[in-house]
């Protein structure tokens, strides 16, 4: 198993090598830099002041002596300043990261406490109104952008019940009562788009159990149903409920950008998309970078967590 | 000797700016007209409404307390030389203070300057105020003054166009300083009374290596205390502020919400006393709602399509005349911006001192017919293609684009919208790289400035590329031109030799809407994006 993990960790190396590139690269070739985007249409700045503020900035370089300078600090664990703010990205990124994590955490948590049992009742009433029901409220979840259900709960909240989750973060260890207040309605937000995934998935992958050989062979032992689905059913189903889960929960770290944004929550999506409309080229190298990592650690821990509920499945020196 | 000379500020600088209160005059929002003159509160039921007329001066406010705002952006670049955003002179304005400073009706008024003498046109000697200091507590003196305009001036820190009229600058003794032009300038008191262009100190500077990106101390109203982005800056009343009394807030904080419907939200819940928008849709439900004070103000910020006068039909003014007689302006002001605004010339309407009535100027005038006749005459009767640049960014150049391109069918030139990411948008816009762009532009702090730099022939921001002799002599000779009555008639000119050259379109000044908690006295809103009214604010007990 520590050969398997060692290996993976190893052949994550290039994948983000080559991300850096692409992500350097790219972001130069699109028109505009941060010195236009921040000047904005003031029309009496000249050309002089903007390669002046240029030359400040270090954006005169050639990109690939950026791109090695660059490597050769991130490499030494300095992530570099933000171009628009002179800030450490470090820094930046410490500050936003728990609050995307627990965002993701808790949504995650929104969608696995409504999208399972829904998927085991849709599965256990097939062809019921039951099921239809369950079925009608995934495809609503499916269908409701995120954003709008958040800014509908904000505006429903304020102004029918003058409640506002409040307009600055703070962290669950500051005051928990006022961080979960802050997270709860962004948490139902995204989860409920994330239950409806779950719900779908976790019906379709129980009716696919329930009709096999060993679920019959249980029920004719005279196993209760509800042993039935726990031992035998449930168990088996979820490689793909955790696939889908493991799936979410790496584009939830990427940060759910809108919600952050309707929610005031300084979070790692926010950070990198507001980055990439301003050109803030060290700040979307690293967010790229450091999300790509989690999604490929996120990825490596569902492959594990396999081999964990399915003991059939095992990582060894082969290479599987 | 000029009759320029005088010894005081205000009979020197643009004295007939006083006409410019009509830009704050009253709208009619849905179907009420409040008819009244000056800065207008768009509920009239609000508690406190008729104290709000002008800005209380120190004395009548009643200090202590605390506001949270909610603002739109984060900050950037904090330093004074390098800044260029909008947001981050928001900022920086409540921290440091200019030589002059610009009042509600865009009138220079003394500042930290606090007497101005000019011994002839290209020698300005000014006085700095005895007790003003910096939030430290040391004083602002000649030095600092001699040092920040010269670090304006420096191409390789603040570069800034206007600076380089300056010539040499003498200190005469502790507050007075003496800055010699090389030639007459007559915009540069308008710069120096623009909050990008505050006063420095010096030794804070080389204390800070000039490093001053993410540190602030000047002498201004308030403390920068705390900046967390995309959460809150925090301000803390400066306690060695020069201006006695001032500020009456103890406490100030803007609590970033960029989204309009969160500032919706945060108004109502409570969590801020105040917020700014740019659409009326979000302001709505505020207006008449004796809750909420909500000011409607016009702004210099002006809609605009930009032609590239260089090559292809649209080089020819003929065409761009009928461009200009074959649009109706009121209707891209009541279909792109829901009425709430005014169509504006080459100087934005509000600035009235300079800007000529629109009826003067005569393609503004729709007539098809001319349009038509002019088309023929430039031998494109049967019209052309254009392509015209545009970003989604700002809802108001999205729709003037669709206005536009309904309108121009007309005469039969046929325009392909091309949308493009707002970054992109400014690269083309810069770098000339277009046949017709649409872009907001922001006011500037003198006419020269929506005019010179845009349409000089050696203007390296003269986007549209336009051409021409007796256009350039006249900007030279109203920016040397420092007797107002005599810059007044020669910008009279300028207008209508634009009116005639059309290398832009414009459409309308638009307004923007502010809501204020009631409680709150001493909001005096201004047409230049700006609030130095911040340090007046006080809470009625």
């Amino acid at each position: 198993m520590s050969t398997y993990i060692l290996r993976r960790l190893l052949t994550m190396i290039p994948t983000l090598i080559g991300v850096s590139l692409i992500v350097f690269f790219s972001v130069r070739m699109v028109p505009g830099d941060i010195v236009l985007v921040l000047s904005g249409t003031r029309s009496d700045i000249t050309d002089e002041q903007r390669a002046q503020l240029r030359r400040n900035l270090g954006l005169d370089d050639p990109a690939a002596v950026q791109y090695v300078k660059w490597a050769g600090d991130v490499l030494q664990g300095d992530l570099g300043k933000s171009l628009k703010t002179q800030r450490s990205i470090v820094g930046d990124i410490k500050a936003r990261l728990p609050v995307t994590i627990e965002l993701a955490i808790l949504a995650a948590l929104v969608g696995l406490l409504i999208g399972i049992p829904a998927g085991i009742v849709a599965a256990l009433r097939h062809g019921t109104r039951t099921e239809l029901a369950a079925q009608g409220v995934a495809l609503f979840g499916l269908s409701v952008p995120d954003f709008w259900l958040g800014t509908m709960m904000l505006l429903v909240a304020s102004r029918y019940f003058g409640w506002y989750p409040g307009a600055q973060y703070v962290s669950f260890f500051q005051d928990p009562g006022k961080n979960l207040s802050i997270f709860i309605l962004p948490a139902i937000a995204v989860g409920v788009s994330l239950s409806a995934s779950l719900m779908r998935m976790t019906r379709s992958a129980l009716l696919d159990v329930m009709g096999s050989g060993y679920i019959v062979t249980a029920r004719s032992k005279g196993l209760r149903e509800a042993v039935v689905l726990r031992r035998h059913a449930f168990r088996n189903a979820l490689i793909p409920i955790i696939t889908v889960i493991g799936l979410q929960l790496g584009y939830l770290l990427g940060g759910v950008v809108i919600v952050e944004t309707v929610f005031n929550l300084p979070g790692v999506g926010r950070y990198t998309v507001q980055a990439i409309a301003d050109r803030d080229y060290p700040v979307i190298q690293a967010t790229i970078l450091m999300i790509t990592l989690i999604v490929l650690l996120i990825s490596l821990a569902v492959d594990l967590l396999y081999a964990y509920v399915d003991p059939r499945i095992k990582y060894g020196s082969a290479g599987h | 000797m000029s009759r320029f000379v005088d010894d005081t500020l205000a009979q020197l600088v643009h004295q007939d700016r006083l006409s410019r209160r009509r830009l704050l005059q009253s709208a009619a929002v849905g179907g009420t007209a409040l008819g009244m003159t000056g800065m207008r509160v768009i509920n009239p039921f609000a508690p406190g409404v008729g104290a709000q007329e002008a800005s209380p001066e120190a004395g009548q406010g009643v200090a202590g307390g605390s506001l949270r705002a909610g603002f739109e952006a984060n900050p950037d670049d904090l330093n004074p030389f390098t800044m260029t955003s909008l947001v981050s002179a928001l900022v920086t304005e409540q921290v440091y203070d200019t030589l002059f400073i610009f009042d509600q009706n865009l009138v220079s008024q003394p500042n930290l300057c606090v007497n101005f003498e000019a011994p002839d046109e290209t020698t300005y000697r000014f006085t700095i105020a005895e007790n003003a200091t910096f939030s430290d507590g040391s004083r602002v003196t000649s030095e600092d003054v001699k040092f920040t305009l010269e670090g304006y001036k420096n191409p390789e820190l603040g570069a800034r166009s206007w600076a380089q009229a300056i010539d040499t600058i003498d200190i005469v003794d502790e507050t007075t300083v003496q800055v010699n032009l090389a030639n007459p300038f007559a915009p540069m008191l308008g710069y120096l009374s623009w909050h990008f262009n505050p006063i420095i100190s010096k030794a804070f500077y080389e204390a800070n290596e000039g490093n001053l990106q993410t540190v602030t101390m000047g002498s201004g109203p308030f403390i920068l205390e705390e900046f967390v982005p995309d959460q809150s800056i925090k301000f803390v009343k400066n306690p060695n502020y020069w201006r006695e009394g001032l500020p009456y807030l103890d406490e100030m904080e803007y609590v970033v919400l960029p989204d309009d419907q969160a500032r919706v939200a945060a108004l109502r819940g409570g969590e801020v006393q105040n917020s700014d928008f740019l659409d009326y849709q979000p302001v709505e439900s505020f207006v008449d709602n004796p809750d909420w004070a909500v000011y409607q103000v016009s702004t210099l910020t002006h809609a605009t399509t930009y032609i590239n006068c260089s090559e292809g039909p649209l080089a020819d003014a003929r065409v761009r005349q009928a461009m200009s007689f074959a649009i109706d302006r009121n209707e891209f002001l009541q279909t792109s911006a829901l009425g709430f605004g005014q169509v504006s010339g080459y100087i934005p309407a509000p600035d009235q001192a300079w800007a000529i009535p629109v009826d003067e100027l005569p393609t503004y005038h729709t007539n098809l017919d001319t349009a038509r006749a002019l088309m023929e005459e430039a031998g494109y009767a049967d019209g052309f293609d254009v392509t015209l640049r545009v970003s989604p960014l700002y809802v108001l150049d999205t729709a003037n684009a669709q206005v536009l391109q309904q309108q121009l069918k007309e005469i039969n030139i046929n325009v392909n919208i091309e949308q493009l990411e707002w970054g992109s948008l400014l690269d083309a816009w810069v770098n000339k790289d277009f046949e017709l762009l649409n872009i907001l532009l922001l006011g500037q702090p003198d006419p020269d400035g929506y005019t010179w730099g845009r349409y000089h022939s050696t203007s390296p921001t003269n986007r549209s590329q336009i051409v021409d002799a007796e256009l350039d002599a006249l900007l030279d000779q109203a920016r040397a031109t420092v007797d107002v009555e005599q810059r007044k008639a020669l910008f009279v000119d300028i207008q209508q030799k634009l009116d005639t050259l059309v290398p832009t379109l414009f459409y309308y000044v638009y307004d923007v809407w502010l809501v204020w908690d009631p409680r709150f006295q001493g909001v005096t809103p201004m047409p230049n994006a700006s609030a130095p009214y911040m340090k007046s604010i006080w809470i009625e007990q």
